[in-house]
């Protein structure tokens, strides 16, 4: 007993002392950052939590057994030979169709509220994967949803019935039949017939820009002219046409073009996140994020954000602010007064130069939060002041039309209205009768709407509180739904038609800068769905009803000219055309005033528990919900909060301890008598008295993955939208907090596979090594800082070690093969997670639910790391993908029994699936924790993945195979106990070398091999290829001086390599640690440095050569005495 | 307490036991040894096919080339089974008249019903797959016919086989020895196709023999054969 609370005492009194002897400087988690007991014995002592290795819950110990004897028992049948295989042709081959191999099909289509252009990768006829089309003029981007759009097209759960028909609900025996596609044709056409001229009769619809839908909702208005249409914007409810529409006189789209930009302001904007649009904002602004760029050197544009929580964009800023958002009004007035200051030739604040830098407790994190606000306005009004028309502002939504309409005016007053900020008024607007959503619930609950059409909204689960549209739709007479699921806005109406989804209908789109894109059905439906123009046409009993024939009608009428076969060949074969762009009218700001805040509020960190404001994004995952069913999405470790399956109030630590509450417990918001019930996050960096939630959490009918009432799957997160109202979406303010003391676990990724640090001094000498970022300063002063910042990368032997490794062989014997390798700019790097999922999607990685992440079993080959740097109030954030490294000297490959591990004379580290006995040893022994093990068949028994059998009641559901179309065939698809990590993507480096051997065996070009992740970035921050090749695009982004290995110290020679992240910070904003930076010296590697180690006791005369034949990671130690000082006693590398 | 013996009518019974583990011991060796070696398994597996078409009489008699109907062995990893399109080229069905569309060899042999089924209704003729390798493998046909490996050197003289069955092993241990050293299975590429081809009988040119030409073919299209796991795991 005695010696228990000893060794208790001990262990807490040793923790505290090492935390007192210098807090990490990065930090992952608010409990790494406090070194919790939680960090500490459960994610640093071990790889696995508590109870890792025990079954998932969801599988009974007797389900268990059941599983296993049914696989014996299959052993037992299958023989000896490989079972009976069957091959079946075609009848008659398509004309180019090559069976097995894989091809691309350009289209387009509207998604989460933005236009994607996209390459669909299809093999023997069904889509597996999406990809940005790059040859789009628009420029190509392909977010997360546009990526896992592939998996929700195979998703079962989409299905009425088992095959897909229109379900009515038969009002005399209470119940809803299945019933087909003519018996609607029926009503609907009588339905038409018997309204007159339509007054009763509405439509509802999310925004769309397809030319198809929107004329044949004209032709529904000539035939019914008095007919309303209702467009609905699920997330701001139509902010930005409210705003726009009293800027330009009608409503407009936004559009931004970073290329040209010096200096963007953001105030409470994602717009390199959840913001429509964000893709082509953040290639646009990659471009101008490069420092070491040949004519631009030196030059990298200055991003300033200033917001409430936290996101994407702020990770990527320059410099950040945390506001309340009810003062950013006040904020964005003063910054318009404080540029005219600075015009008027006014010196704001105090100037700093390096001679003269903030001394002590004057740096921007440690001055008060009132100072600070003063600092960060000073320098932007003067940052904007003299780029002039390349400065400009960014208003989120959040902030209302007001703001934005302020924003809008600014810029126009900085000149950079119509070149970096463009509008274009929105697509139809010569729909008549326009009503918004709350007229509409009007008009429903007054009795007037008596025949209701919805297209593609979800109103039921998508609408904010105040208006329940469940109860008013009991008052529809008629109420018709279409769909893709069979949703709660589908339950509660007349017909629930299933609607087919974006890649296997015909429809169309207009691009963000007007070009006419055509969206080509990749398959035929595969659950009996039709187009929303299709049903149009069917209820309008028009001559033509089919969807190609309707969407080529309307490319005559915008070309203006029947078009030929040969143009509309090309126009689906390209995905544009140059010819058939849709020309939309300037628009002109007319003269508008807002009144805006005259004086800055008074900025303090004090919280208020009845003044709590909270901003609701669109979910990063779910969007508005539409995406609940999709086991990528729901499992994808959300930005910066690394959260999956949920969402959660985000609040800073100071607005948690305010409210007496803490991560992992509940708190309720009360808004009126609306009230919920959310667990709480605590993210260090967000403005004291703000909430950040996600929307579209919490559906209770939507499949087994999402949630459904009906087959007993819990939702998956709290629906928000009973404190959403409808005068503003995004934003709620006051809103009165109070703690709920019941407990919610929240999973997150972001403890794990933390890289074991055992020992703080150790983990202080490491920690900043793993990511590496400097200002633009201290790149300038400094070029060599990546390399200085890390630690001492010990040079032994002919290529870093005592003897001679494969790879050494390899190069002296076989010249010709090429030498894999990656780079990631991490300054280009903004954490949008399309490298995520574009890994998943291309290599078959499981789903694995819930409860298995929170056992740290996510199958994510690919992660973001992301470090926090500062305190909890002020924090800056740096992020990381990390995959394997694929190190040349690897470790895991040294402990495999089995060799499963091992590596090729390309250099890549393979994984033989089939050899793996699942030691976990390799696993045990990668220092950047990469490697996943298969705890179970994620993919048929556990997990909600491709072919889930593990569902109960759902076993015998042959249906739900169809997951299993997703698959990419030339991946192997892994089973229990098999290990797995990146490779590379090594089919795609081998069906590149295949091709070149087919061109009479050349080698592969650069440029050839495009990696998954790679060719979903939007940014291009990673570099692939042949590193052995100077003139390669990876082996220049290489010798960048900014590359750097993480963990090269422990000299396993990692083959990817990071560009250190630079910000451009101006020297009066720049934190403690930025500072302190700037008096960072070159590397001199003295004696005094490496005396401990006894340099002298080891033979120093096998170092002198060699150097530099390792042109990919030669630090640029030259110096023959440097080479000699680095010498320390060979030590097993102890990680 | 006493020890506990086994009494003496036990003891034949140990002989019994001997026998068993020597017999064990044999049965093992054979079962890993002998009867799970590939030869034992894979080597002339010779399914029934739904229509017994002949290669010796196609590819042998009739000298039709390999790639009429295995049309997509240069392009892909698959040397694709034809479609029942091809079949119908020479042996389409006879329609009432008596005519036929294309080509009318054998119109009416009760043995190509399952083509003239397929042709009529669409749906696929279900060949049995001979030369299986596990899920795993990737095997590519493209980058070995174009590369100059012949088809005879995997599939033996199908232009001799009335019904086809596996000619070799198609182990890994197999395919690595070729991996090793190619060169005897190498000859020009526009030869590939041809099974009955002697290497000792071609005309060299500015080649000595094949070795030679080996030799010079592999220079010149970089030919060299990787033996590392993931070149065929993924």
């Amino acid at each position: 007993m005695t010696t228990s609370t000893q060794d208790a005492g001990f262990d807490s009194s040793e923790a505290s002392s090492s935390s007192a002897a210098g807090k990490p400087q990065y930090w992952r988690s608010l409990s790494e950052y406090r070194q919790d007991d939680t960090f500490v014995n459960e994610f640093l002592h071990r790889e696995f939590p508590v109870a890792a290795s025990e079954f998932p819950e969801g599988v009974s110990r007797r389900r268990w057994m059941q599983i296993m004897g049914a696989s014996l028992a299959m052993a037992g049948a299958a023989g000896c030979r490989y079972p009976e295989e069957l091959i079946a042709p075609f009848a008659l081959r398509p004309a180019d169709r090559v069976p097995g191999e894989t091809y691309q099909a350009a289209t387009n289509f509207e998604l989460a509220g933005e236009v994607q252009h996209l390459l669909i990768t299809c093999v023997d006829g069904r889509p597996i994967k999406a990809e940005p089309n790059t040859t789009h003029p628009a420029g190509g981007g392909a977010g997360t949803y546009a990526q896992a759009c592939v998996l929700g097209l195979y998703d079962p759960d989409r299905a009425r019935g088992e095959a897909g028909v229109p379900i009515q609900f038969d009002k005399t025996e209470k119940r809803r039949i299945e019933t087909d596609w003519d018996s609607f044709a029926n009503y609907g056409q009588a339905l038409l017939r018997s309204v007159g001229d339509g007054q009763s009769v509405a439509v509802m619809m999310s925004p769309t820009t397809s030319p198809t839908t929107l004329r044949m909702i004209g032709e529904l208005q000539k035939k019914l002219p008095a007919a309303s249409v209702c467009v609905y914007d699920p997330i701001d409810g139509g902010l930005m046409n409210e705003a726009t529409q009293r800027v330009f006189g009608k409503p407009a789209a936004q559009k931004f073009d970073f290329t040209e930009a010096e200096v963007i302001v953001s105030f409470q904007s994602d717009f390199l996140g959840s913001d429509a649009g964000s893709q082509n904002n953040s290639r646009t602004f990659a471009a101008k994020r490069d420092p070491m760029q040949e004519e631009t050197k030196g030059e990298m544009s200055r991003l300033y954000v200033a917001e409430g929580g936290y996101t994407t964009t702020g990770a990527a800023a320059d410099v950040r602010i945390a506001i309340r958002p009810s003062q950013m009004k006040a904020v964005l007035a003063e910054l318009g007064r404080r540029v005219e200051k600075v015009k008027a030739g006014e010196t704001l604040g105090e100037q700093y130069d390096l001679e003269n830098l903030p001394e002590d407790g004057a740096a921007y994190n440690e001055i008060d939060a009132a100072a600070r606000l003063d600092r960060f306005l000073n320098a932007a009004a003067a940052d904007l002041a003299a780029a002039g028309d390349k400065g400009v502002v960014v208003v989120g939504e959040t902030l209302g039309a007001d703001a934005i309409v302020a924003g809008i005016d600014m810029n126009s007053k900085l000149g950079s209205l119509s070149s970096i900020q463009t509008f274009r008024p929105i697509a139809g607007l010569e729909l008549k009768n326009q009503i918004s959503l709350k007229d509409a619930y009007g008009r429903i609950n007054s009795g007037d709407l008596s025949t209701v059409l919805f297209v593609d909204t979800n109103v039921v689960h998508t609408a904010p509180g105040d208006l329940n549209f469940a109860k008013a739709l009991e008052r529809v007479e008629h109420s018709i739904y279409l769909g893709i699921y069979d949703d709660e806005t589908a339950e509660k109406c007349g017909w629930s038609l299933p609607m087919s989804h974006p890649l296997e209908s015909w429809s169309d789109c207009v691009g963000i800068d007007g070009h006419y894109g055509v969206c080509q059905p990749q398959i035929m439906p595969l659950l009996g769905g039709r187009s929303a123009a299709e049903v149009l046409a069917l209820m309008l009993d028009q001559e033509v009803t089919d969807g190609e024939k309707l969407v080529r009608r309307t490319a005559d009428s915008v070309s203006g000219s029947a078009i030929s076969d040969r143009q509309w060949r090309k126009l689906l074969h390209d995905g544009f055309s140059e010819d058939v762009v849709v020309s939309a009218e300037e628009v002109s700001a007319g003269d508008v005033s807002v009144e805006l805040p005259a004086e800055l509020p008074e900025i303090t960190l004090d919280v208020d528990q009845d003044d709590i404001e909270v901003v609701f994004t669109a979910s990063e995952a779910l969007y508005d919900g539409r995406f609940a069913n999709n086991g990528w999405l729901q499992e994808l470790p959300q930005a910066l909060t690394k959260l999956v399956w949920d969402n959660a109030a985000v609040m800073s630590p100071r607005t948690a301890e305010s409210l007496g509450i803490k991560h992992g417990l509940m708190v309720a918001i009360r808004r009126g008598d609306a009230f919920v019930e959310l667990p709480v996050y605590e993210m260090p960096g967000c403005a004291p008295g703000v909430i950040t939630t996600q929307i579209g959490y919490g559906r209770t009918r939507v499949g087994a993955v999402g949630g459904s009432d009906e087959m007993g799957v819990d939702p998956v997160g709290v629906n928000v939208s009973p404190v959403r109202f409808t005068d503003s979406m995004l934003y709620a303010h006051p809103v009165e907090a109070r703690p709920r003391y019941t407990e919610y676990e929240l999973v997150t990724t972001q403890d794990h596979w933390a890289i074991d640090e055992l020992g703080r001094d150790e983990a202080e000498t490491r920690s900043f090594s793993l990511i590496r970022e400097g200002t633009l300063e201290l790149l300038k002063k400094l070029p060599e800082f990546a390399e200085v910042k890390g630690p001492h990368v010990p040079k032994v032997g002919e290529s870093g070690s005592l003897w001679k490794e494969p790879i050494n062989s390899i190069e002296e014997t076989q010249e010709q093969v090429p030498q894999w390798g990656m780079s990631i700019d991490l300054t280009k790097c903004l954490g949008c997670n399309g490298c995520v999922i574009a890994c998943q999607s291309e290599n078959n990685v499981p789903i694995v639910g819930k409860e298995q992440v929170g056992n740290s079993r996510e199958m994510h080959w690919l992660r973001i790391d992301r470090y926090f740097q500062g305190d909890p109030d002020v924090a800056d954030i740096v992020q990381e993908p990390v995959t394997c490294m694929h190190c040349e000297t690897a470790p895991c490959e040294q402990v495999c029994p089995v060799a499963a591990t091992v590596h090729t004379n390309e250099g890549l580290n393979a994984m033989t699936y089939n050899r793996c006995i699942g030691t976990r040893y390799c696993a045990n022994n990668c220092p950047y924790k990469v490697r996943r093990f298969n705890y179970f068949n994620y993919n048929t028994e556990v997990g909600v993945g491709y072919g889930i059998d593990a569902y109960p009641g759902t076993i015998e559901n042959a249906n739900r195979k169809l997951q299993q179309l997703v698959l990419n065939p030339d991946v192997t698809v892994r089973g229990r106990g098999v290990m797995e990590k990146c490779t590379y993507c090594v089919q795609r480096i081998e069906h590149a070398k295949i091709d070149a051997r087919k061109d009479g065996g050349r080698p592969v070009r650069d440029g050839e091999i495009v990696t998954a992740c790679q060719a979903a970035c939007p940014t291009n921050a990673i570099e692939f290829g042949n590193i052995a090749d100077s003139e390669s695009a990876v082996a220049k982004a290489k010798a960048d001086i900014r590359s750097y290995g993480m963990l090269s110290q422990l000299n396993v020679k990692p083959r990817t390599t990071y560009k250190a992240r630079i910000r451009n910070t101006p020297l009066a904003l720049m934190t403690r640690s930025q500072i302190n930076d700037l008096s960072l010296e070159k590397p001199h590697h003295g004696h005094e440095e490496h005396g401990e180690h006894g340099h002298d006791d080891h033979g120093s005369d096998d170092h002198g050569h060699g150097e530099g034949e390792h042109g990919h990671d030669d630090h640029a130690h030259g110096e023959e005495e440097h080479t000699r000082n680095m010498t320390r006693p060979f030590q097993l590398p102890i990680v | 307490m006493k020890r506990f013996l086994f009494p003496r009518w036990v003891n034949p019974f140990l002989g019994v036991l001997g026998l068993a583990i020597v017999g064990g011991g044999v049965y093992a060796a054979a079962m890993g040894g002998l009867v799970t070696d590939p030869q034992t398994l894979n080597v002339g597996y010779q399914p029934t096919q739904p229509v017994p078409f002949s290669h010796a009489i196609h590819a042998g008699q009739l000298k039709m080339d390999c790639r009429y109907c295995h049309n997509t062995v240069f392009d892909a990893a698959h040397a694709a089974v034809p479609p029942t399109a091809t079949c119908v080229n020479c042996h389409s069905p006879a329609a009432e008249n008596g005519q036929t569309a294309l080509g009318a060899v054998h119109t009416d042999k009760a043995s190509l019903a399952p083509i003239h089924e397929s042709w009529k209704t669409g749906r696929s003729v279900a060949w049995k797959r001979i030369h299986n390798l596990p899920e795993f493998v990737y095997f590519n046909h493209a980058a070995h016919v174009n590369s100059g490996v012949s088809c005879v050197s995997c599939h033996g003289r199908i232009d001799q086989m009335e019904v086809v069955y596996q000619h070799e092993q198609l182990s890994m241990a197999w395919c690595i020895t070729c991996h090793r050293n190619p060169n005897e299975h190498l000859r020009p590429v526009e030869l590939v196709t041809k099974l009955d081809w002697k290497a000792e009988d071609h005309d060299w040119g500015e080649f000595a023999d094949q070795a030679e030409f080996a030799k010079a073919h592999r220079e010149e299209h970089n030919i060299n054969p990787q033996v590392h796991c993931a070149v065929c795991h993924r």
